[in-house]
This record gives structure tokens, C-alpha cells and sequence, in this order.
């Protein structure tokens, strides 16, 4: 019965994200005096891709570059469902949150790993890119979500996490909350993979890196997986945060998801609007700065039981 | 090719690449990220503008001008009439001069709004690229209400102007005038955004004595703290009457930043002239007092050599005619030719991240720029012209 749920789970993940990416070239689109595409307009682009035939570069490893793409959205969608499972009470996993994590890093990773196995120069470049940015971007992301699920010893667990914020109000309102929050704000647009710090992917440099030489499902599969990722970093760091107590797991879950999108909308669609593209070496800088002390210091408020 | 080069990683920016937003071949050496040496390879378009010229008369060939480039398509013209106007000694009239100096200004400006969008889209920074062109919009309606078209505007005429400043074009004129300013203003805030000037402060420099040593042209060498623009330097149309009315921006800082600081300092400028020309319009009449059938009889043999300060920089334009309405040689030198060794010593030791905003900053335009295809007639064979720091030179 476990796979079908998660898998049905998945779905619904999947689906709630392309609504956010929908709104988010809307909202982008407006913001820019456009009109923008229509709302549904990734479904449009996932189902197309899905009718195209499978390519795979003549030099490339093949075998590589068609089984990462799917297993970058296996990691994706699991980790998606984990957090939904576990947030409306299906699933009592200890440390879901590690898993959910690991999920999602795995998943970056072998988008990565396949891009490179294409043998494009652009895609070495991207895996090169990738990897430092990784390293940049993770920890302070990590470590501020682990310090958001440790509150009153709910030890990385969402569900867990959930029962703290019901007995005693949302996680936000302490500092280790905010703090915590503060530094998911700056990490999504690199889970996301968007502006100011789409390095891994940056069109005008490297051709969209790991991406370039993707089409059809391939390409389908690599859009959802990135899809699924950044909206499950969003939605978990609003269960971990935002949870109001309302009596119900799936209203609680829906206030949440509205949460998600919140975290989506502040973090990635305006700053996408507002600022350019950075460097490798000023995102590293960035991130081993400001985002990393604000994780910290939400970990050690988060020790001390603020 | 250095031994260092060989070593180093291939990286090919186009043929076709979304940063090169025309077919040129910038192959770049790269070490890590770090660019140890550029070249760059034409021939992808190719049009024979120069020999199409020698196979069409005086007439014809004005209208092939203003088909060189499409960013440029009242510079290229205005250069042209320019030089058969010298050989002639044809004078035209006053106002035909003063139109042709507000289509020229109006052109630089919506080229530097452009050219402010691509920049913008080069850095990922679409909400500029849009902005930019939409403000871009009250300089390309006012040509329009000028000329009656957007880009291929066909206002030139040998010995005059073939439209007139009218009631609607002057209110449109006046209102492109407004708009700039704002926009100027407004976006020299949003080149110094911290995020923005992050990516170009210090990037692409050109040292003055590299700029003046590459024969840096325009924007990229005022930029470098070269004050040479022909504006004043060699005045044309009606820049003579209006020079007090502007002054050549320059700036000391020698990067992209200071590069887009002076085409943004220019729109203001290039207000400034609109509004002067627009205040001090001389009354008559602008069109040719020869008509275009005569003009083939009136020209005669001889050459000449005019320049005219296109957005990019100095366009130069070398005509010989041959006394029969025709022409037996035509020269042009667009300034991205000359800057384009300025690029290739401003690429050296850049970070690969940094070649699309470096390469965006000299504003290249490569098939205005494609003089020479070279073809070796026994075997048949097409060679690519290849530029590197050195200068040009030919590969098999």
C-alpha cells in the first residue's frame, strides 16, 4: 500500500509544482510589463517534451545519460512525498528530514553526472560548477533546516515537528525559526537554480551547463526533477516553520502549502526579477557568509532552546 | 597558437551560442576558468556588400548602405551620401542637415537602450533587458513618425533628406526627448546595482594606452578615457552649428562598467543635441535640389573618405567613382572592426563568466563587420579570417 500512497503523493507534488512554476513566469512576466505564459503553460511544455523521441548524443555514455535523468526525478519525487507523507500523518519515518535532504542532494547530483556523461564541454563545465556550488550552497541550507526540526526534540522529524509547533505555536515566531528561515530564503534561488544564482545553468555563458544537450522526455524528466526539488526544499521549510495549529493534518498541510509558495514567490520569483546573474567565487563568498552565520546561529539558538 | 594555448581547454563560443547573438566564432582558450587566449573566426555572413556596390549605381547603392545593418541603418546611408556629396560638391540644404543629425541622434539612442537590454540579458538580468526595450520604443515611435519606418527608415537622399520634421514627428521627437532622460537617469541606478556592478567593475579592462594602441573606436575607447569622437573631432551634418550643445562623455574606469556608464551618459547627450537641433530647425525645404536621375550624371570621377560617428564609434566609408553613375570601389570600416583586437586583448586572463558581458561591452555587430571571405581558387576551398590579439590573419 506504502508505494502506491507515495507514489500518488508524488503526483500531487508534482503537479503543485508546475502550478508554481506556471505562476512564477506569470508573476515574472508581469513584474516585467509582459504577459507572460499561460498558467499551465509547464504541463504544455512537459507533455510536449513527452511526445518527442529519445536522443542521446553520439560519444556520450549513453546508458548514464538516460538513467540519471530518471533517477534525478525518482530522488525528487521520493523526497517530495516523504515530506507530504510525513507531514499529514501517512508516514512516521525517525530523521525524515536527512532522508528528505539526501533525496534532493542526490538528486542535484546526478543531473548533474548526466549532464557531464554527454561529453558536451559546456555540461564538464556545469558538473565543475555544480560541485562548488553544492559545497556552497547545501550546508547552510542543511544546517538550517536541521536546526528548524530540532525544536523541542523533535530530532529531524516532520511529523514530529509538526506535533511541537501544534503544542506550542509556530516555529517561525523563535529565533532559531526566523534565522533558520532567513537562510532557506537565500539558498532557494540555488536549489532552484534560478538568478542570481544559476551559474550551474547560465544560458548566456555555458548554454544552460548540464541541460545543453537534453531534448525531448530526457529533457521533461530533468525540468520536473529540478521542479520537484525546489518546491519540496520550500514546502518542507514551511512545515518546519509555518505550521499553524488548526486541528486538521490536511489544513495544516494546505496553510502550509500556501506557506511554500510564499518562500517560492519572495525568494525566487522576485529576486529572479530584481538583481544579475553572480559569479561562482561571489556565490561561494556569499554563502559562506551571510546564510551560513544565520544557519548557526540558528543552530545554536536552536540548541539553547530559543 | 602558444604552447600554453594547447595545453589550455577549447572552449567555442559559437558559431551559434545565445551570448554571440550573431555567427562568429570566438574560440576561447581556458584554463580552469580563467581565459588564457581568444580568437575569433568570421565567414558565417558573409554578404559581398562591397562588391554588390560596385554593380549598382550611386542611386541603388545608398538603399544597399542602409541594408548593412539594421542597429545602423541611418549611419551607414548618412556616411555614404556624405562621401558622393565630397566627390560632387554637392551642398544640401540646412535642414536637410539638421534631419539628418536628429535621426542620428535618435539612432544612437535607441542603439544604446538595446545594447543596455543585451547587456542586461547577458548577465541574467531579464527585468533590464525588458525595461530597456520598452523604453526604447519612444525613440523608435518618433522615427517612425519622422520617416515612416522603424528600421529601414530610407531618410537619406544625396544631397538632402527624403522626409521632413513635421507637427507629429516634432511632438514625437520631443516626447522621445523626455522619455530618455528619465530613462537615463533610471538606469544609471540600475547599472550601479550592487548586483550589477558586481559583474562589471573591473571586467574587460582596456588600459588608455591598450585602447589607443588597439585603435579602439567609440564608447569602448571613451570609455578607456580617449576623447575622440567625430562628432567634434571631425563635424558632420549640422554638429558644427549644435557643438554647444553637447560634450564627448569619457570615463577613466576602463571596464564594462565604465563602458555602460558612457553609453548611458549619452543618451543624455544625445537629448541634449535633439533638443538644441529641434529648438534651432531652420526653416526651407530639405529635399534634394538635384533629383536621383540627374545625380548619376552630376558625380564625377574621384574619391573621397567620409566618417561619421555611428553609435558603435567612427564608421568610415571610402568611395571611388567612376564618373558614370556607378562606383568602381567602396570601402566601409565599421567600428566593431576596430574594436574587435581591443576585445581580444580585453578578454585575456578573464573569467570564463565573464567573456558574455566582456564581449557584449564593445556592442559587436559581425555582419556589418564581414568584409572578405577568402577562397582559395584552385582548390575551391573557403578559409576562415581569424583574429587573435595579434591582428588578423588567415588559417587553412
Amino acid at each position: 500500500m506504502l508505494p502506491v500512497i507515495l507514489l500518488a503523493l508524488a503526483a500531487v507534488v508534482a503537479a503543485a509544482s508546475l502550478v508554481f512554476d506556471g505562476l512564477d513566469r506569470k508573476i515574472r512576466a508581469r513584474l516585467q510589463a509582459r504577459v507572460g505564459p499561460p498558467l499551465l503553460q509547464p504541463f504544455y511544455d512537459i507533455i510536449k517534451l513527452l511526445g518527442k523521441s529519445w536522443i542521446a548524443p553520439r560519444g556520450s555514455a549513453k546508458g548514464l545519460f538516460t538513467a540519471l535523468p530518471l533517477l534525478a526525478l525518482a530522488f525528487s519525487a521520493l523526497a517530495g512525498a516523504v515530506t507530504l507523507a510525513g507531514a499529514v500523518g501517512l508516514l512516521e519515518l525517525p530523521g525524515d528530514v536527512v532522508i528528505v535532504y539526501s533525496l534532493l542532494t542526490a538528486s542535484s547530483l546526478s543531473l548533474l553526472l548526466g549532464g557531464a556523461s554527454s561529453g558536451n564541454p559546456y555540461a564538464s563545465i556545469s558538473l565543475s560548477r555544480g560541485v562548488s556550488t553544492l559545497f556552497a550552497f547545501k550546508l547552510p541550507l542543511l544546517v538550517a533546516t536541521l536546526a528548524a526540526s530540532m525544536r523541542g526534540g523533535a530530532w529531524f522529524s516532520i511529523a514530529r515537528a509538526l506535533e511541537v509547533q501544534r503544542a506550542r505555536g509556530p516555529t517561525l515566531l523563535t529565533i532559531s525559526g526566523a534565522t533558520a528561515l532567513l537562510a532557506i530564503l537565500a539558498g532557494m534561488p540555488a536549489e532552484g537554480e534560478v538568478t542570481p544564482f544559476d551559474v550551474t545553468t547560465a544560458e548566456t555563458e555555458i548554454v544552460s551547463g548540464f541541460m545543453v544537450e537534453y531534448s525531448g522526455p530526457l529533457l521533461a524528466f530533468v525540468k520536473l526533477a529540478k521542479s520537484i526539488s525546489r518546491f519540496t526544499t520550500a514546502l518542507l521549510a514551511s512545515i518546519l516553520t509555518l505550521c499553524l495549529p488548526l486541528g486538521n493534518p490536511w489544513a495544516e498541510v494546505t496553510v502550509c502549502w500556501l506557506g511554500a509558495l510564499l518562500i517560492m514567490l519572495l525568494s525566487i520569483t522576485l529576486t529572479a526579477t530584481f538583481v544579475a546573474r553572480v559569479r561562482v567565487d561571489q556565490l561561494a563568498r556569499f554563502f559562506w557568509r551571510i546564510p551560513l552565520l544565520l544557519s548557526l546561529i540558528s543552530l545554536a539558538a536552536s540548541l539553547s532552546g530559543w | 597558437m602558444m604552447e600554453v594555448e594547447r595545453r589550455a581547454a577549447i572552449i567555442p563560443f559559437g558559431p551559434l551560442h545565445p551570448a554571440t547573438k550573431e555567427p562568429v566564432n570566438l574560440v576561447l582558450f581556458v584554463e580552469g576558468e580563467e581565459v588564457v587566449g581568444a580568437e575569433f573566426r568570421f565567414g558565417y555572413v558573409y554578404r559581398a556588400i562591397e562588391v554588390l556596390a560596385q554593380r549598382r549605381n550611386l542611386v541603388q547603392v545608398l538603399h544597399l548602405t542602409e541594408r548593412i545593418c539594421g542597429i545602423c541603418s541611418h549611419a551607414h546611408p548618412l556616411c555614404y551620401v556624405q562621401s558622393v556629396e565630397s566627390i560632387a560638391g554637392i551642398e544640401p540644404p540646412e535642414r536637410a542637415l539638421y534631419i539628418r543629425t536628429i535621426l542620428a541622434e535618435l539612432e544612437r539612442i535607441q542603439n544604446h537602450l538595446l545594447w543596455l537590454g543585451v547587456l542586461g540579458y547577458q548577465l541574467g538580468f531579464l527585468a533590464l533587458f525588458m525595461y530597456a526595450w520598452r523604453i526604447r520604443e519612444a525613440a523608435m515611435d518618433a522615427m517612425e513618425a519622422l520617416t515612416g519606418g522603424r528600421v529601414m527608415r530610407a531618410a537619406n537622399a544625396i544631397g538632402g533628406a527624403r522626409c521632413d520634421v513635421n507637427e507629429k514627428a516634432a511632438v514625437m521627437i520631443r516626447n522621445a526627448i523626455k522619455e530618455s532622460r528619465k530613462a537615463a537617469e533610471y538606469l544609471f541606478d540600475v547599472i550601479h546595482d550592487k548586483t550589477v556592478e558586481a559583474r562589471l567593475r573591473g571586467v574587460g579592462v582596456l588600459s588608455r594606452s591598450d585602447a589607443v594602441r588597439c585603435g579602439a573606436v567609440g564608447p569602448t575607447a571613451r570609455a578607456s578615457g580617449v576623447k575622440c569622437d567625430v562628432r567634434v573631432d571631425d563635424p558632420y551634418a549640422a554638429y558644427e552649428q549644435l557643438k554647444g550643445s553637447f560634450s564627448v562623455v569619457t570615463s577613466s574606469g576602463c571596464d564594462s562598467l565604465a563602458r555602460a556608464e558612457v553609453r548611458v551618459a549619452e543618451i543624455l547627450e544625445s537629448a541634449n543635441i535633439l533638443q538644441a537641433a529641434l529648438d534651432t530647425l531652420p526653416p526651407g525645404d530639405p529635399r534634394p535640389k538635384i533629383p536621383p536621375h540627374r545625380v548619376l550624371r552630376v558625380v564625377p570621377r574621384g574619391e573621397s573618405v567620409a566618417r561619421v560617428e555611428a553609435p558603435r564609434g567612427d564608421l568610415l566609408y571610402y568611395a571611388v567613382t567612376d564618373g558614370n553613375g556607378f562606383l568602381s570601389r567602396l570601402r566601409v570600416r565599421t567600428p566593431t572592426l576596430a574594436n574587435l583586437v581591443a576585445l581580444a586583448e580585453m578578454l585575456k586572463g578573464a573569467e570564463l563568466a565573464d567573456v558574455p558581458a566582456i564581449y557584449a561591452s564593445i556592442d559587436p555587430c559581425i555582419a556589418c563587420t564581414e568584409r572578405a571571405l577568402v577562397v582559395d581558387v584552385r582548390s575551391g576551398v573557403k578559409r576562415e579570417i581569424e583574429l587573435s590579439g595579434g591582428g588578423l590573419a588567415c588559417s587553412p
